[in-house]
C-alpha cells in the first residue's frame, strides 16, 4: 500500500509540474515575469516569508512593474 | 470537537491564500495542517493530496479528508465550507466589480502581475510537495515521465497516476 502511495504521489508531483508550465506558458505575458516567478518561489521555499507576505510584496512589485511598463507598450502600439 | 474552531480558522486563512489554485496555499498548508497543529504527518499531507488527483471534482477537496481526522464528520462539512465559502464569495464580489472595471487603467497591470506571483506560487507549492514525494531515482523518473507525457500528449492524468503507482508498486527498487 505504501509503494502505491508513494507511486501516486511522485505521479501527481510530474502532473503538477506540467499544470504549472502550461499554465506559466499561457499566462505570462513578459519574459520578466519568470524573474516573479523565480522570486516568488525563493520567497517561499528559502526564505519561508510565507505565502501572504510573499503575495503582498512581490504581488505589489509585479502589477507595478506591469503599470510601469504600459504606456512603453500602448506607444509601440500607437 | 475541541479542534472546530481551529479547523475553520486555519482553512478560511488557506482559502483566501489560493491566488491560481489550490497548490499556491500548500506550504501554509503543510506549515499549519502539520507543523503547527499536528493534525497529520507531511507524509500523510502528500498521499491525502495525490490521491485527490485520481478522485473527480477538486483536487483539493481532500481537505475533506483532514477535517475528517482532527474533528470526525463535523469536521469534514466545516473545512469544506471554510475553505471554499470565502473564495466563492470572493470570486462573485471580483467578477462582477472587474467587468464594470474594464476601462480601469490598472486592471491589465493586475492581472499581469498577479499571473506572475500565481505561477510562482503553484511553484513553490509544487516545489515542497515534491519534496516528500519524490524520495529516490524510482519515484524521480516517474515524476519526469509524467511531466514529459503530459507535456507531449493530452492524456487523462488519472491513468498517468495510476501507472506511476503500478510502476512503484512492481519496482525493482524496493529500497525507496
Amino acid at each position: 500500500m505504501t509503494a502505491l502511495l508513494k507511486g501516486v504521489a511522485a505521479a501527481a508531483a510530474g502532473l503538477l509540474l506540467a499544470t504549472v508550465i502550461q499554465l506559466g506558458k499561457k499566462s505570462l505575458s513578459h519574459h520578466f515575469d519568470l524573474v516573479f516567478v523565480l522570486v516568488t518561489v525563493l520567497a517561499v521555499n528559502r526564505l519561508h516569508l510565507g505565502v501572504p507576505k510573499t503575495l503582498v510584496f512581490v504581488g505589489l512589485a509585479a502589477i507595478l512593474f506591469h503599470y510601469a511598463r504600459k504606456p512603453a507598450k500602448e506607444g509601440a502600439t500607437k | 470537537m475541541n479542534q472546530i474552531p481551529a479547523l475553520i480558522r486555519v482553512f478560511a486563512y488557506l482559502s483566501i491564500l489560493t491566488v491560481g489554485g489550490g497548490m499556491a496555499a500548500f506550504p501554509e498548508m503543510e506549515e499549519l495542517t502539520v507543523k503547527v497543529h499536528h493534525w497529520l504527518e507531511f507524509h500523510q499531507l502528500i498521499h491525502l493530496y495525490s490521491v485527490g488527483q485520481l478522485a473527480p471534482g477538486p483536487n483539493m477537496m481532500m481537505i475533506v479528508a483532514i477535517g475528517d481526522w482532527a474533528g470526525g464528520i463535523l469536521g469534514a462539512v466545516v473545512v469544506v465550507i471554510a475553505f471554499f465559502g470565502p473564495t466563492a464569495l470572493l470570486a462573485l464580489i471580483v467578477g462582477r466589480l472587474w467587468a464594470k472595471l474594464e476601462t480601469w487603467p490598472w486592471r491589465q497591470s493586475i492581472q499581469d502581475g498577479l499571473a506572475a506571483v500565481s505561477v510562482g506560487l503553484l511553484l513553490a507549492g509544487t516545489i515542497s510537495m515534491a519534496k516528500g514525494a519524490v524520495t529516490g531515482w524510482t519515484t524521480g523518473g516517474i515524476a519526469i515521465g509524467v511531466l514529459l507525457i503530459m507535456l507531449w500528449r493530452k492524456i487523462n492524468p488519472a491513468l498517468l497516476v495510476l501507472g506511476g503507482a503500478l510502476w512503484v508498486a512492481l519496482s525493482l527498487c524496493p529500497s525507496e
